[in-house]
């Protein structure tokens, strides 16, 4: 028997398990990518690997998790083989990680922000994914799976493979990073004026 | 407010805008076909209960019918065109569940179309699938009694019925009950709860099978026109 060949239960196995989570992987794949064609090349290679793996997870636990974990890996895969090819285009153009020591600028525009609820709203989809897309790898994923997915920390902690001390810290920063990506596109639209002092 | 209370309604504001971003529609239909595809091209084809049984019992004791058979015909007669199969509403009721119930390989198709489309990029043995009433869902192919069973799931009144289309020369109906409508018969068979009204037309041979009563299945495959 071919070893990437699978059996007849492992397929139904897989689309009884797997398949509900299509979405949420796709739109992952989307806030971790620059183009539709990358996100779905990612979210195939996510779903392949998962079709591959079945076996291997276990009924009673978080599915979402399992998967998210897979297309973690999967996507630290693409970014490391694009960085050995210099030549080529960034998968995101983001570094790859971000030390957590690492005291980097965030908040720097926070008192721009009045009324935060009413100015956040103001924000279509596409541009708070376009901001999304500028933060460091490990900040981002951190507030895709407590943010967006509403994970428990201890479980986005799982997946990330990290204390949940690191969990809380980056998704405090990267809210932060966030808002300063955003607070820029505010600026640029007009919503806000910038304020003296501010950088 | 304090600077802690801010920090706090920033982060707070800045999170909920986040969650929304999780009932943002996102249009998964290009991944699942991708999937389907590799789903079929990756599972290895589950023989037929028909088969094991062939396997586990039978083939003993027909090998050797089977060479005097063979013998008995090429004293007498030149071998011409090869002797269709007989359907066994078993095997057949197997393929249902597998295919009603998403376990089988499949694509999914709206129309008759798309189906004949997506059945003649699979294989060129795919035979081409007539109007059928109700709502097409998804087609496959089957291998089955050494013929390839064209498949299609349709939907009607909420009920998932399969119809199966083979060539006439490659499989035959076993005798049952029929049913006559005008100057059409078709033959009935029960198996595990599942009906199945078969008929021979033209060159093909069709099978119409599901949980709705037989009258209902007569009906269905008296649509169907070959």
């Amino acid at each position: 028997m071919n070893a990437s060949m699978i059996s007849p239960n492992q397929a139904a196995r897989f689309k009884r398990l797997a398949w509900p989570f299509m979405s949420v992987v796709l739109r992952t794949s989307e806030c971790l990518t620059r183009s539709s064609d990358q996100a779905e090349d990612l979210a195939q290679e996510t779903m392949l690997k998962a079709l591959r793996a079945i076996d291997s997870y276990q009924d009673d636990t978080d599915m979402r998790a399992w998967l998210l974990t897979i297309m973690r890996r999967t996507h630290i895969d693409c970014l490391r083989a694009v960085r050995n090819r210099p030549l080529q285009l960034s998968l995101d153009g983001t570094a790859l990680d971000l030390p957590d020591n690492e005291d980097p600028p965030s908040g720097r525009l926070d008192e721009q922000w009045e009324e935060p609820e009413e100015l956040m709203d103001r924000f279509d989809d596409e541009t708070v994914i376009e901001a999304m897309r500028a933060l460091p790898n490990d900040i981002r994923w951190t507030l895709l799976l407590v943010d967006i997915e509403q994970m428990a920390q201890a479980d986005a902690a799982a997946v990330l493979g990290v204390p949940v001390g690191t969990i809380k810290s980056r998704a405090h920063r990267g809210r932060a990073m966030l808002r300063d990506q955003l607070c820029q596109f505010a600026l640029q639209r007009g919503w806000l004026r910038k304020k003296e002092g501010a950088e | 407010m304090n600077d802690a209370d801010r920090q706090h309604r920033l982060d707070r504001a800045t999170s909920t805008r986040l969650a929304k971003l999780a009932r943002r529609p996102v249009n998964t239909l290009q991944l699942e076909e991708w999937v389907e595809q590799a789903l079929r091209e990756k599972t290895i084809q589950k023989p037929s209960p028909s088969t094991l049984i062939w396997k586990k019992w039978l083939r003993p004791i027909t090998t050797a019918a089977a060479v005097i058979v063979v013998a008995t015909i090429g004293w007498f007669a030149p071998i011409g065109d090869t002797l269709p199969a007989m359907a066994a509403p078993a095997g057949l009721a197997s393929i249902h569940f597998d295919v009603a119930n998403g376990l089988a390989p499949h694509l999914k198709a709206s129309n008759v179309h798309e189906a004949n489309r997506l059945l003649a990029e699979q294989s060129s043995s795919a035979l081409t699938v007539p109007e059928l009433p109700g709502e097409i869902r998804s087609c496959c192919l089957h291998q089955y009694a050494a013929t390839t069973l064209t498949c299609v799931l349709i939907e009607q009144d909420g009920e998932l019925i399969t119809v199966a289309i083979a060539d006439l020369a490659s499989l035959r109906s076993p005798k049952g009950k029929s049913i006559t409508r005008g100057d059409r018969v078709f033959m009935v068979h029960t198996v595990n709860g599942i009906n199945m009204v078969m008929a021979h037309e033209g060159k093909r041979w069709l099978c119409v099978m599901g949980e709705l009563p037989i009258e209902e299945l007569v009906e269905v495959a008296e649509d169907i026109r070959m």
